[in-house]
């Protein structure tokens, strides 16, 4: 398989506070990875970086095969593989259709392929009832679905999640994850999910990624990670939250 | 971080702000302290009059002219009264003094001023003084009119030719004026050429020239603007554009709140012979000749 | 109170009677505000959003120019419009002074700074997680930007009632430019001040009322047509 991501001594600085230093990390293809760790330790950063919204200080990065120099072009191509779900994800102004079919149509696609891909969007999701509903007034939960299809109307390769479940209710909570595993399942679409949930990190993800103080900690699959962390931070953080 | 270094500066903006007011503040009252002493002068010169404030509601052409500004000082000095000018067309001049708005006026539109009387609204009635009409336009004179010594005649050529012609159109004396030699020649004009501006003389004297109409104009703001402009005199000495100037006091039975007391002053100081010359000086150093006749025998 | 009442008379009497005069008057009113405002706002609302996102040498201090332009006297902008048009003026062969043309030219003076300001600001509160979830739905740069522009919509159309408010309701700039001529220059407003000096109080009155139901219908259309576009927009509920 080849690496969807990788880099090298990859650092981020906001003033003098250094946010993300990463010596080495690689991601492949196809599976679920989560990244796990404290509040600052640098999870968002490490996923804007490679979703090209935030520069680099220094190293080297690489995305889907490229070498990233930033141009708009590159920029344009490659983000147009990948596709982004916040934890309060920002709905336009509108109906749930423009939001859904927002991404197709920055693309040209035609008029009735919008519509198709649309419906299918909204149905796997099941808020297809919602189409003409105005995407403000949705609920939390609601929202997250919509921005959910309105990623998946897209067909990315590669779909990033920080902290989709965080702020809804469980039962959404429950029916998200489990989108979340059909979508990688049957869509073969690479997912890389912040969670501050350690039962949902162990429900989902293959890989799992700690960072602390803007480092990856540790890695590994999941079952490693939590049954036999070579960290003693690790342990303490794993331990901590349950 | 960065909010706080706003608030600061919002802080810093409003203290200086503040602090400046205070300067003003302070600087206003120091001129006050400074004025003082000179107001007691003149208290002991003039006697101090019971209600020293009057209004007196006037034409632009006399504002505009000059003429206040050079003979008001010596009034007060005088008299102790303080004379706020509102300066206005002769039309809205005499619907203050119906409201009761204003103590006095100095106004040029004798059949309005006569029905004015006649209606009880003003009383004491003097002419002052007389100035003329002159009608100006561009040198090249489109409608072939200069020289010429028949107002009426001259205006109807205007009309035929459809030259630019600016009218006050604010039912000022001069409009009023401008209306009687239209029917004087039997003529109603109307058409493109013909602008109704709705302005003071001095604005319409301003548009006159952007515009290069021709206009009709009272001596004294055409003498006091003509370095400016390029317009040129094209008729004159028309008995039609003869132009009296009247003073009336507001009457005090109708409205007992006017300034009657100094009204009857400004009147009789308005119509001494030390005034009248004073009237009959001014603008001579300045334009070489008077631009008012004072005629109050 | 006797003037005030005999204006509000006067102002109704005058709308009912459809004077040939004030209905001239009231349409040149319209076209030379609405004009100014649609130019104002085809050059202002792009400029705005541009000082808001671009970030180049000199941005604030052009962004505070701006801010201070949108409390120009319009007498001041008529007074420049007057010096460059007139025959003595730079632009004095295009003989447009006292033309609708000349009241035009100030008003959008007048109300650009409004529309570029208030749409820098509407612009500017927009957070980052609009472009970024924009571009990560596969927009390009201006793709993004026109949708942070779209999603300015409310400020934006704030930003064009409040420039329409004030150039229907001014009269310094159109005075001094349009020249009050009638039948040709005279609009709402340098009416009332001529009907106010000639001693006509209540019918200038009057024709306050008329600007005042004019600017009134004026911003019940703006807002139907803001309500239409935003279906979903929702007021505060304050309990």
């Amino acid at each position: 398989m080849t690496a969807l991501f990788r880099l090298f001594n990859v650092t981020k600085n906001y003033g003098d506070r250094q946010v993300l230093n990463v010596e080495h990390l690689e991601i492949e293809a196809g599976h679920i990875y989560g990244i796990l760790g404290p509040n600052g330790s640098g999870k968002t950063t490490l996923l804007r970086v490679i979703s090209l919204l935030t520069l680099n200080d220094t190293g080297k990065l690489e995305v889907l095969g490229e070498h990233i120099h930033w141009a708009p072009t590159q920029l344009l191509r490659l983000r147009r593989q990948m596709a982004m779900v916040t934890q309060s994800s920002y709905m336009f102004e509108g109906s749930v259709f423009y939001n859904v079919a927002y991404g197709l149509k920055t693309r040209k696609t035609p008029e009735p392929e919008v519509k198709v891909k649309v419906q299918e969007s909204l149905e796997l999701l099941g808020m297809l009832d919602f189409i003409n509903y105005p995407a403000r007034k949705l609920s939390g939960g609601e929202k997250q679905k919509v921005a959910i299809a309105r990623a998946l109307a897209v067909n990315p390769k590669v779909l990033f999640l920080d902290e989709p479940t965080s702020n809804i209710d469980p039962s959404s909570s429950i029916e998200i994850e489990s989108y979340i595993k059909y979508i990688n399942e049957e869509k073969a679409t690479t997912i890389i999910l912040i969670t501050h949930k350690l039962f949902q990190a162990r429900k989902l993800a293959k890989q799992m990624f700690l960072m602390w103080d803007g480092h990856i900690l540790e890695q590994g699959p999941t079952r490693d990670l939590f049954h036999d962390p070579r960290d003693p931070r690790t342990r303490k953080f794993l331990k901590g939250e349950y | 971080m960065l909010k706080r270094l706003l608030n600061h500066k919002i802080l810093a903006l409003l203290l200086a702000l503040m602090l400046m007011a205070s300067i003003f503040t302070f600087t206003g009252c120091e001129k006050q302290a400074a004025e003082e002493p000179q107001q007691e002068q003149t208290a002991e010169t003039a006697p101090v009059p019971e209600n020293p404030q009057l209004k007196l509601a006037t034409t632009t052409s006399t504002q505009d002219s000059g003429l206040l500004d050079a003979i008001l000082p010596v009034f007060e000095e005088k008299t102790g009264y303080e004379v706020e000018v509102i300066a206005v067309g002769s039309g809205a001049a005499m619907s203050m003094g119906e409201a009761g708005d204003v103590d006095v006026l100095l106004v040029h539109s004798r059949a309005a001023e006569d029905q004015f009387i006649a209606d009880g609204f003003g009383v004491d009635r003097h002419d002052v003084m007389y100035n003329d009409f002159l009608i100006i336009g561009p040198s090249e004179d489109p409608a072939g009119i200069k020289g010429g010594t028949d107002a009426a005649a001259a205006l109807i050529k205007i009309s035929e030719t459809g030259a630019t012609f600016l009218s006050r159109g604010d039912e000022s004396g001069t409009h009023k004026k401008e209306l009687g030699i239209w029917k004087a020649g039997a003529c109603e004009p109307s058409g493109t050429w013909y602008n109704s501006v709705g302005k003071g003389m001095g604005d319409t004297y301003r548009m006159a020239d952007e515009m290069q109409g021709y206009t009709l104009i009272d001596r004294a703001t055409y003498l006091f603007n003509k370095d400016n402009y390029s317009l040129e005199p094209m008729v004159e000495g028309d008995e039609i554009l003869f132009n009296p100037y009247g003073v009336i006091a507001v009457n005090p039975e109708k409205y007992p709140n006017v300034n009657y007391e100094g009204a009857t002053a400004f009147i009789e100081w308005l119509i001494s012979e030390d005034t009248q010359a004073l009237i009959g000086e001014y603008g001579t150093e300045q334009f070489g000749s008077p631009l008012f006749t004072p005629d109050a025998n | 109170m006797d003037v005030i009442w005999q204006g509000l008379k006067e102002g109704f009497m005058l709308i009912l009677s459809l004077d040939q005069e004030l209905i001239q008057v009231t349409l040149l009113s319209l076209h030379v505000s609405l004009t100014a405002l649609i130019i104002a706002g085809i050059i202002g609302i792009p400029a705005g959003a541009f000082l808001a996102l671009k970030n180049f040498h000199g941005r604030r201090l052009i962004l505070n120019i701006t801010y201070t332009l949108m409390g120009l006297p319009p007498v001041l902008a008529g007074l420049i419009v007057f010096l460059f048009l007139s025959n003595r003026g730079p632009l004095g062969d295009f003989q447009l002074l006292f033309t609708p043309t000349a009241m035009i030219i100030a008003q959008v003076i007048l109300g650009f700074p409004l529309v570029c300001g208030l749409t820098a600001r509407a612009v500017m509160t927009q957070q980052q997680e609009v472009y970024d979830t924009s571009v990560m739905l596969g927009a390009t740069r201006t793709q993004a930007i026109l949708t942070l522009i779209r999603e300015s919509r409310i400020g934006i159309i704030a930003a064009l009632t409040t420039a329409l408010g004030r150039l229907i309701a001014e009269v310094g700039a159109v005075m001094m430019v349009g020249g009050n001529i009638q039948g040709k220059t005279r609009v709402l407003t340098t009416s009332i001040v001529l009907e106010t000096r000639m001693g006509h109080d209540s019918r200038a009155l009057g024709i306050g009322i008329i600007l005042l139901l004019l600017a009134f219908i004026i911003m019940l259309i703006i807002l139907k047509l803001e309500k239409r576009s935003f279906k979903d927009d929702s007021t505060i509920q304050i309990i």
